[in-house]
């Protein structure tokens, strides 16, 4: 008997959830796995041409992130930006930078199974996000392409607007965070919007986490 | 819970944040020749200033960068937020006039008595 031998494939630290929903559209929560993320870590003077060219985006402000259809830049620290990139990207964009980069005095670390994206969409996404953070998330207070490194109950995480609130279906966010506290947040902010109406987080298949 | 202004990322809540000591303590330069009394010094003497202090400040979850603060250890306001490397700026902060009229050094050592304004414009 012949045994087949299948390649890797990779398992999100969410396989076993699938994407939830609140009623009336208020609030869609899913999972993005696999984008490519990639820590630069350098002067961004030093950086910026190199990114520019392999890219084409420019470097952002403080607390900002830059975007085109294809990446997004987030500012991490005065000296620390993280680029995602498209899934399966990673091994082109790493290639490519090193050789930009060559000889100067950067960090160029491949992260992409470091952090998974939870993406919150929905006019009830501001409010979610603020039953488990210390954030100012008025309209006034985080906008479209602003960044923050910040808690979200206990798990470290990296909040990025993405989409407007103008835009239909309201506000987008994203939340980068570490691959084994991604069920921890998953469930927290299905339980934070239970008030819109979001049901209980169940898994597909192995245990129920209560919180 | 306090608020404190990040050099680098602005206005973020203290949890935050997390202490890390008196500021501008330099590390000997001559290690190789000091006593165990001059290490003890520098290792754990620190002034525990009752009022006005410096001290250093470390963003754990936003730039993840460490900044010197000027805060007034009896009342938590801040007076001024500089970084790593600059020296402290120039502020004028009030001890609270309290009624026990407590020490400003120290904790409950009351040898120095605080006056009141009142006090000292009676006195
Ligand atoms: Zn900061």
């Amino acid at each position: 008997m012949n045994a087949t031998v299948t390649a890797p494939v990779r398992r999100s630290p969410l396989a076993h959830r699938s994407a939830m929903s609140a009623p009336d559209d208020l609030l869609h929560l899913s999972e993005r796995a696999f984008d490519a993320k990639i820590v630069l870590r350098g002067l961004p003077e030093v950086l910026a041409p190199a990114i520019e060219k392999v890219t084409g985006l420019a470097m952002p402000e403080a607390t900002r992130s830059t975007a085109n259809d294809a990446h997004r830049l987030l500012w991490q620290s005065p000296d620390e930006f993280l680029l995602l990139g498209p899934v399966d990207g990673e091994p082109e964009l790493m290639t490519a930078l090193t050789a930009e980069l060559d000889g100067r005095h950067v960090q160029i670390v491949n992260v992409t199974d470091y952090h998974t994206t939870l993406v919150l969409s929905g006019p009830k996404a501001r409010e979610t996000l603020m039953t488990l953070s210390t954030l100012d998330l008025h309209p006034r207070g985080f906008t479209v392409d602003q960044v923050a490194g910040t808690t979200f109950g206990h798990a470290l995480g990296w909040l990025v607007q993405t989409g407007d609130d103008a835009a239909e279906g309201g506000p987008v966010f994203e939340v980068l965070v570490r691959w084994s506290h991604a069920d921890y947040l998953f469930c927290e902010l299905t339980h934070g919007a239970r008030a819109f109406g979001m049901p209980e987080a169940r898994p597909v298949s192995g245990e129920l986490m209560e919180i | 819970m306090f608020v404190i202004d990040c050099p680098n990322c602005g206005a973020r809540d203290q949890s935050e944040f997390t202490y890390a000591g008196e500021a501008h303590i330099a590390r000997p330069t001559d290690s190789e020749n000091m006593t165990d009394a001059e290490w003890a010094e520098f290792v754990f003497m620190r002034t525990n200033t009752k009022g006005l202090f410096a001290e250093r400040w470390w963003h754990a979850t936003g730039c993840r960068k460490f900044f010197n603060m000027l805060r007034n250890t009896a009342t938590d306001e801040i007076h001024a937020v500089y970084r790593i490397g600059e020296k402290p700026p120039k502020v004028t902060a009030d001890l609270p006039a309290t009624p026990a009229g407590e020490a400003s050094i120290g904790s409950g050592n009351d040898a120095v008595k605080i006056m009141t304004r009142d006090e000292e414009a009676a006195s």
